[in-house]
């Protein structure tokens, strides 16, 4: 990250919230709990029935790699939140104060139908560092046939994923947490412990949840540049650093994204966007141009698969992330869907788990965080650049074991 | 006389006021505290990741049984006693080694027994990325890691000295992954199964098993077998990886050395 970056994050909401004005902030934290050595944890779980899980159980899994944390950041992210309003888009908004809100709500008015909007409850924590900021959700549709709609040249998705960027980019103090149906993003600065409680994590029931628990390295511990980091159904838990950052950034802004969330993950939420979703690719394709194979291993491959790595490796070359990382991906189009992926060189820990019964899967960066919830799960781990594919409904697609391009679709 | 060894339990499995597990230095706190009040058998219960456990003890009949998952750095710096895991153990296991055991009756995860000096370290399912890595011996001491299904990537990379045997149970084709003794000078890496010349990384080699070998391999796979039973089938060839040299980058960085 260069300095520009550092110093915009520091304005973080200066004067949203006075919920604490009177009282104390300063809370003597007991020595065994005091920031130290860690990385980020990431956590997920997902129910191949579909049936609901509640976010207890993913508070659960995350904070059991406390270790792992600083404070600084960390997030949810639930899939099947809303059936009444499932074919609505669900745009969750960080306020810095009514100002902002009103701003994005006159932009929001020109583009889309809004179907309702409710306050997020939320429960500011002592131990957390104000200012808060105000949480809103909305759920919109689209204003298609209108001018703007016309003008933008888009389709639906595209047009509501411009809609996203403009506000996140023009709107002062207002970031759009997360933008898909049925699902949202409760994320924030502060000890994963502490954003669970602050949300209330435990209210909300998915059939698909993913988390992490940050410690940043390179980039500001800030609301908005927590993780998970979404767009439209897309939701990314990054652990890592991606040192490619400067070439995947230009590639995604080329293709119309914006980066303003002041961290090196958002780009591989675009990737995905981009390469999957407007482009077309399957998962394992996409998985294979973030985390190519070395050029002397392609070598080795059947015919088929040689063509096809190799021209993965030139057409998507700056969508290659060099570095080490592991992410966890959430989807829902066109059913819920849970990726695993690492690094090629498997620099940053993962590892999988399925239930005695076949139907609860799990991911993390520890298996204490698995056999927390599911003290009977097989573990298994994936290998490096190899993603794990999970889907409601159909089970495990892939376990990321498998010759690269297997069950690709 | 047998001198009566007391059993001593320690649950870690109660969360704290937080929500989290016991915190890894209370833990590590009552076994230390046990073991200076001279007990030499300790059972731990429901451990959740907690990190460091048993790291540095030294008493050579210290037992330690781990039931749970015990976390990252388990036994680091162990310079001797027993540790038995009754689960899987995370990351980084064994980390910096000096002497005594440890038994894992379930996988390892990624970089098993890095920089291990001495001790033994079994572990009877696969383990991950990076194992034994810069591992090294002093005048004849060495660690030995034995691992009984397969493992993946940088096996014994920068190895310096010591002795890994992996067994591949019921593994199809090679149970190592790809750049195998990837840049190391010293030591010995054994593979119950075909190691291809692909998977072999920069400086290491393939060798023929002497007698010696055979023998090593033979006192390995007794200590493997008493440790979790069964019989590991002995007439599968194995593979031996070798240092093509002891100085692998010799004037790669400056051409003065010698």
């Amino acid at each position: 990250m260069d300095r520009d970056y550092m110093q915009t994050a520091t304005l973080s909401f200066p004067e949203a919230s006075s919920v604490f004005a009177e009282q104390s902030y300063v809370v003597e934290i007991p020595d065994c709990h005091k920031p130290r050595m860690g990385s980020c944890g990431i956590a997920g779980c997902i129910n191949i029935d579909g049936s609901m899980i509640s976010g207890s159980k993913i508070e659960k899994m995350i904070t059991t790699m406390s270790e792992r944390e600083n404070g600084l950041g960390s997030g949810f992210v639930a899939y099947g939140l809303f059936p009444d309003f499932a074919e609505e888009y669900c745009m969750q908004f960080l306020f810095e104060n009514e100002d902002s809100q009103a701003q994005t709500e006159e932009l929001m008015s020109n583009w889309v139908y809004m179907i309702k909007d409710e306050k997020v409850p939320t429960f500011p924590q002592r131990s957390m560092m104000p200012p808060f900021p105000l949480v809103r959700r909305y759920f919109v549709r689209p204003k298609k046939g209108t001018e703007v709609y016309i003008r933008t040249g888009l389709n639906e998705e595209d047009y509501m994923v411009r809609l996203v960027m403009s506000i996140n980019e023009t709107v002062p103090g207002s970031y759009c947490v997360s933008s898909g149906k049925d699902m949202a993003v409760f994320k924030g600065s502060g000890y994963a412990r502490e954003i669970a409680k602050f949300y209330d994590i435990s209210r909300y029931k998915g059939s698909m949840w993913l988390s992490h628990s940050r410690f940043p390295t390179n980039s500001p511990g800030w609301w908005a540049g927590s993780h998970p980091i979404s767009i439209l159904d897309w939701s990314i838990c990054h652990n890592g650093e991606i040192t490619s950052y400067g070439v995947n950034r230009k590639l995604v802004e080329m293709a119309g994204y914006k980066c303003t969330l002041l961290t090196d993950s958002e780009v591989v939420t675009y990737l995905w966007d981009l390469m999957v979703r407007r482009h077309r690719l399957p998962p394992t394709a996409a998985a294979f141009a973030m985390a190519p194979w070395y050029y002397k291993d392609i070598e080795r491959l059947p015919d088929n698969e040689r063509r096809l790595a190799n021209q993965l490796r030139i057409t998507y070359k700056e969508a290659f992330l060099n570095g080490p990382f592991s992410i966890l991906v959430g989807r829902s189009d066109p059913v819920v869907t849970m990726m695993a992926l690492a690094d090629r060189k498997k620099l940053r820990p993962l590892v999988m788990g399925v239930s005695g019964d076949g139907n609860s899967v799990y991911a993390a960066s520890e298996e204490c965080a698995i056999k927390s919830v599911q003290g009977d799960a097989e573990m298994w781990a994936t290998r490096a650049g190899n993603p794990a594919i999970v889907k409601v409904g159909e089970g495990i697609v892939r376990r990321g074991t498998e010759a690269p391009f297997l069950g690709a679709i | 006389m047998n001198k009566e060894v007391e059993n001593m339990m320690i649950d870690a499995g109660h969360r704290n006021d937080l929500g989290h597990p016991l915190d890894y230095r209370e833990l590590n706190r009552q076994i230390r505290e046990a073991i200076c009040e001279g007990k030499e058998r300790l059972i731990l219960m429901n451990v959740m990741g907690q990190r460091y456990i048993a790291s540095a003890t030294s008493n050579p009949n210290m037992r330690i049984e781990i039931h749970g998952t015990p976390g990252n750095d388990l036994g680091a710096f162990l310079n001797g006693g027993t540790i038995e895991v009754f689960g899987n153990a995370q990351d980084v296991t064994a980390n910096t080694m000096n002497d005594g055991r440890i038994i894992v009756h379930g996988n390892s995860g990624d970089i098993t027994g890095l920089a291990a000096r001495g001790g033994t370290l079994l572990v009877k399912g696969n383990s991950g990325y990076r194992v034994g890595i810069h591992i090294k011996e002093f005048e004849g001491v060495g660690p030995n890691l034995v691992i009984g299904g397969f493992v993946n990537d940088y096996l014994g990379e920068y190895m310096a000295g010591g002795t890994i045997l992996i067994l591949g149970q019921g593994v199809e084709g090679s149970p190592v992954g790809l750049h195998v003794g990837a840049g190391m000078h010293g030591g010995r890496i054994y593979v119950r199964g075909p190691v291809g010349k692909h998977q072999l990384g920069p400086a290491a080699c393939l060798a023929e098993m002497t007698d010696k070998d055979l023998k090593k391999v033979d006192s390995l796979i007794d200590q493997y077998e008493k440790a979790f039973g069964g019989d590991v089938d002995r007439s599968i060839e194995y593979s031996k990886v070798i240092p093509l040299d002891s100085r692998p980058f010799r004037g790669h960085y400056d051409s003065t050395t010698i």
